[in-house]
């Protein structure tokens, strides 16, 4: 990039994920109420001008005093929220105590008064909402046990903002050396919300405990959890800043790179990450598929409202509550095990000691690694397609830490993004087909101009295949978890970004999550984040949904059929927002937006 | 730069590039070389309060602070008269028709460029991806397009020097937040460095201001000269080719390298076609550079002051109360009572008289909005001044 992005006017999370330190923090929902606004606006004409009646200064003349007043009060609390928001600007003292990032969803913008012309900008899959889009999300089904937050209705409201407060859990000791609870932080930034938003008639929704269903508390508690109690096969930490989520994977691995985004290090990391070239470069992604007012991989601008002002450094935002159903996919699992040690056990080219190997285990873990498509470490099936490859690789890696061999450790690293699923792995004996990772990231399995087979007959150099078509779908994931596993709620906070939710989230939950006709699965949604309906156990042929693992590389027998497949994530609710620069936030908090 | 100057005003652009600097103290507000950046009540208000702010960058700040100056627009009419400082800056200088501040962050992207068929032929046949990016037209820098139009007696760098100067006089609490965050301002010798400054990046403008005749009928003779190199390539090709055939027995290359330079000479003279039509006369190449506008010489505007002009707009709202007044006359009583009254309407409205304040649209307000109309009830100085 010959211009440097302007990171002080990017929100933090925009450009880098909050990482393992802050594992910890609270999400706010806030509802502009008009009604509340106006009567707290009131008595604020009220005690200005005390013993004067309705009758003596004119009922309208209060009103629109009133009105005045309510503007005012939402600019003060807008103004005070955005001294709030800790930028991507580089940390020139160390890591952040906490870190704040804000966004509106579009009743938000329109209750801040952003005028028509500029809300008339923005994209309709935005203004209508994941609520209103939730049949073509899949999420229809699960509506009904929504949290209220996200229900307007006589429990729930109307989420305006987004206030995300997360706490570095590592802080060094304050200047007074005194220690503070992570809770006492977090809660003293609680107080200062409240109390600004109180003033400004802004009410904080419900959320549920972790026991769930009862709304207690306003805000809602996140955290990445303790890497060792996930941990099963191996206690490898090749990526120590990635957390692990509730099914026990280490998340986040192949997060996209753009232009712009850590300039330092981006040679390095845009491998795997990037976009990789028919010649088999990799470079990073256009900037405009992840920040608006930049032009995006078809060299485009993506719909953007106006003024250029209001959306350049801005992006969307997709939240969504994500409740992950443990006991239901262990004891899928389990269900299955059997069976498939038994299959992986007739396997004729299997070696004597792989055999050894093999337990009821080791297929229970397979097999959730094939679901997913990696192993719980972050190893990609690429590099570790079996049970024993696994554990060998596993006893490598410790090796290589405990003699301190960096170049081992590097190479092991590198595995785990720089891979190609054609090349490599085409028709997916690795890395199955319909397998989450392989749906929601394909790589260059879609290639349109896929490399040629090479014959006995050529001589020509093989060509390479590219991510073309990958890289108009790619998304930002800052996702985090929530609740307990011993608590019966607990799951993932799903929060992706990127330019265009249509082109690029919407297509993906749709269209490859959801459906699975590009990965040879038919109708057949992704085995582990798939929203579908429980099996019908009532009748004895129905099937249901299935995942299919073909064979192991070079085994020529059925593949092995995962039927009846259960609903392992269940939505609890979400929405999209749009994550404003630095300069939007101000746009809006000074009521001066002009689109013409 | 002569031809900025129209009659009596003189027409000043210039695009000065705003600083990649970062302003991190929140509470002295220093920039990253310690350099302290002045906050005042604009910033410092209930509508910003940049105290609170995360360290930021020059273009951010310089944005809030332009935000947070009064136009002429925001000011309601009942408060004109009374807001002394806090009407729209430059119309405290009374030679000041108009100014604008405008943050260019950018150019605009408008996707790839456009292609003719041959070309997309030729850069298909060498292998060109169209998921390839192209190269991205960005400026450098953000900059700050400063554009006024101010009286003038003639159009020497003495006269525009001596405007900046005023200007700087009557508004240097604001020039002193906006110029800091300019690349090339020095605090020391503020004044001089704010004129050197504008005249360093100054630039004549290629669409101007009130007369400005940017379409000519005539077609320039560089029109006729540009046709005409256009075309010769395209006749000397084929030319050359065909006295060679005639004098020696040419080779297929040598025929395939003129067929194929005659292809590039068609596709090159298409798009130079394209443009010479499409092109205004005075529409310059590039949006920074006013050369093209010297075939079209903007005609001389008469020699009119901002008082007088300020005085026209108040006499056109008096003759339009005066002409409504009128109608309720009888026509009996017309003829003397028209007389009577126009009489005093002279009397009391001085048409020729630009030196008697009250009698004047006051400087600094457009026709702007009443408190009713904006919303705000009584509480306007309250949002303006906390």
């Amino acid at each position: 990039m010959t211009r440097k992005l302007d990171l002080h006017d990017i929100q933090s999370f925009v450009m880098r994920g909050h990482g393992k330190d802050y594992s910890l923090g609270r999400h706010y929902l806030l509802e502009i109420d008009a009604e509340i606004a106006r009567q707290a606006a009131a008595r604020q004409v009220d005690e200005h001008q005390p013993g004067q009646t309705e009758e003596d200064h004119g009922t309208a003349a209060v009103d629109s005093e009133t009105a005045a007043g309510t503007r005012i009060a939402l600019y003060r609390f807008l103004n005070w929220l955005r001294g709030q928001v800790t930028t991507a600007a580089p940390w020139r003292n160390g890591k952040p105590d906490s870190i704040i990032n804000v966004a509106l969803t579009y009743a938000g913008l329109e209750a801040c008064g952003v005028p028509v012309l500029t809300l008339s900008g923005l994209p309709s899959e935005f203004r209508e909402g994941m609520r209103e889009r939730r049949q073509l999300l899949g999420d229809d089904a699960d509506y009904e046990t929504w949290d209220p937050a996200w229900k307007p209705g006589d429990e729930g409201g109307t989420v305006h903002l987004l206030v995300m407060h997360m706490l570095n859990t590592n802080r060094r000791a304050g200047a007074d050396k005194t220690p503070r609870s992570d809770q006492g932080i977090l809660e003293e930034f609680a107080q200062q919300l409240r109390t600004e938003a109180q003033k400004a008639g802004i009410k904080l929704l419900k959320h549920p405990s972790a026991q769930r269903w009862e709304p207690v508390q306003d805000w809602l508690e996140v955290g990445h959890r303790q890497r060792q109690d996930a941990d099963q096969g191996s206690d490898v930490t090749l990526v120590p800043d990635l957390p692990k989520e509730h099914f026990g994977f280490v998340d986040g691995i192949s997060d996209p790179i753009f232009d712009g985004q850590d300039e330092a290090h981006i040679d390095r990391k845009v491998i795997g990450r990037g976009k990789r070239s028919p010649d088999g470069t990799w470079t990073p992604l256009a900037t405009g598929e992840f920040l608006l007012g930049y032009p995006d991989e078809a060299q485009e601008q993506p719909p953007a409202p106006r003024p250029g002002d209001f959306s350049r450094n801005c992006t969307f935002l997709v939240y969504r509550k994500l409740h992950q159903n443990i006991q239901a996919f262990d004891d899928y699992v389990d269900s299955n095990a059997k069976r498939y040690l038994n299959y992986l056990q007739q396997v004729p080219q299997t070696s004597q000691p792989e055999q050894a190997l093999l337990n009821l285990d080791a297929a229970k873990q397979t097999l959730k690694a094939k679901m997913m498509g990696r192993w719980p470490d972050g190893t990609s099936l690429l590099a570790a397609p079996d049970w024993a490859s696994w554990q060998k690789r596993c006893t490598a890696i410790q090796r290589a830490q405990a003699e301190g061999d960096a170049g081992a450790l590097k190479r092991f690293r590198h595995e785990m993004v720089d891979f190609t699923y054609l090349e490599e792995d085409a028709d997916g004996r690795r890395c199955p087909l319909g397998s989450h990772i392989r749906r929601s990231n394909p790589r260059d399995s879609l290639d349109p101009a896929p490399p040629l087979q090479p014959t006995q007959q050529s001589s020509e150099p093989r060509k390479t295949s590219s991510t073309v078509v990958n890289n108009r779908r790619r998304i930002l994931r800052r996702g985090i978890g929530y609740g307990d596993r011993k608590h019966e709620e607990h799951g993932l906070i799903f929060i992706a970004l990127c330019a265009n939710l249509f082109r690029q989230f919407e297509f993906i939950q749709q269209q490859w999550i959801q459906y699975g006709r590009e990965f040879e699965a038919g109708s057949d949604s992704c085995p582990i984040s798939g929203q579908r309906p429980a099996p019908d156990h009532s009748s004895p042929g129905a099937v249901g949904e299935k995942f299919v693992l073909p064979p192991p590389p070079g085994v020529e027998r059925e593949p092995f059929l995962c039927t009846r497949l259960q609903p392992f994530v269940n939505c609890r609710g979400g929405a999209y927002f749009y994550v404003p620069s630095l300069t939007c936030l101000r746009l809006i908090a000074q009521g001066m937006t002009d689109a013409t | 730069m002569e031809t900025c100057f129209d009659g009596s005003t003189y027409a000043l652009t210039t695009i000065l590039p705003i600083s990649d600097r970062i302003i991190h103290n929140q509470a002295d507000d220093n920039d990253d070389e310690g350099n302290p950046v002045k906050t005042s009540r604009a910033t410092d208000g209930l509508v910003i309060n940049s105290k609170a702010l995360q360290p930021r960058s020059c273009l951010h700040h310089l944005q809030e602070i332009l935000a947070g100056l009064p136009t002429s627009n925001d000011v309601p009419e009942e408060f004109i008269k009374d807001l002394g400082e806090w009407k729209a800056p430059p119309s405290r200088n009374d030679r000041t028709h108009f100014l604008r501040w405008s943050v260019i962050t950018d150019l605009a992207y408008n996707g790839r460029p456009r292609r003719s068929f041959l070309t997309q032929l030729l850069e298909d046949l060498r292998g060109h991806r169209l998921t390839d990016a192209e190269p991205q037209t960005r400026l450098s820098r953000a900059v700050l397009l400063m554009s006024v139009i101010f009286d003038a007696d003639d159009g020497s760098d003495k006269t525009v020097d001596s405007y900046l100067r005023e200007l700087w006089a009557s508004m240097k609490t604001e020039l002193n937040l906006i110029l800091p965050c300019l690349v090339g301002f020095e605090k020391e010798n503020a004044a001089s460095s704010f004129v050197q400054l504008v005249r360093r990046h100054q630039i004549r403008p290629a669409f101007s201001w009130s007369d400005y005749a940017w379409e000519s009928d005539d077609v320039p003779a560089g029109r006729y000269w540009g046709a005409l190199t256009t075309l010769l390539p395209l006749v000397l090709i084929p030319a050359v080719t065909v006295a060679r055939c005639s004098s020696a027995n040419p080779g297929a290359w040598e025929i395939a390298l003129a067929a194929a330079l005659w292809i590039s000479a068609l596709q090159w003279a298409s798009q130079r076609f394209e443009r010479l039509i499409n092109t205004p006369t005075a529409v310059p190449s590039s949006p920074f550079d006013g050369r093209a506008g010297n075939d079209s010489t903007p005609p001389k505007a008469s020699r009119l002051r901002l008082r007088d002009i300020l005085k026209a707009i108040y006499l056109r709202d008096q003759m339009v109360s005066f002409l409504s007044d009128l109608q309720r006359v009888s026509p009996d009583d017309y003829p003397e009572r028209l007389h009577s009254k126009f009489g005093a309407f002279i009397e009391a409205h001085k048409p020729l008289d630009t030196r008697e304040e009250s009698r004047m649209q006051p400087a600094g307000q457009t026709k702007g909005p009443t408190c009713s109309e904006m919303g705000m009830g009584d509480t306007a100085m309250e949002v303006m001044e906390p």
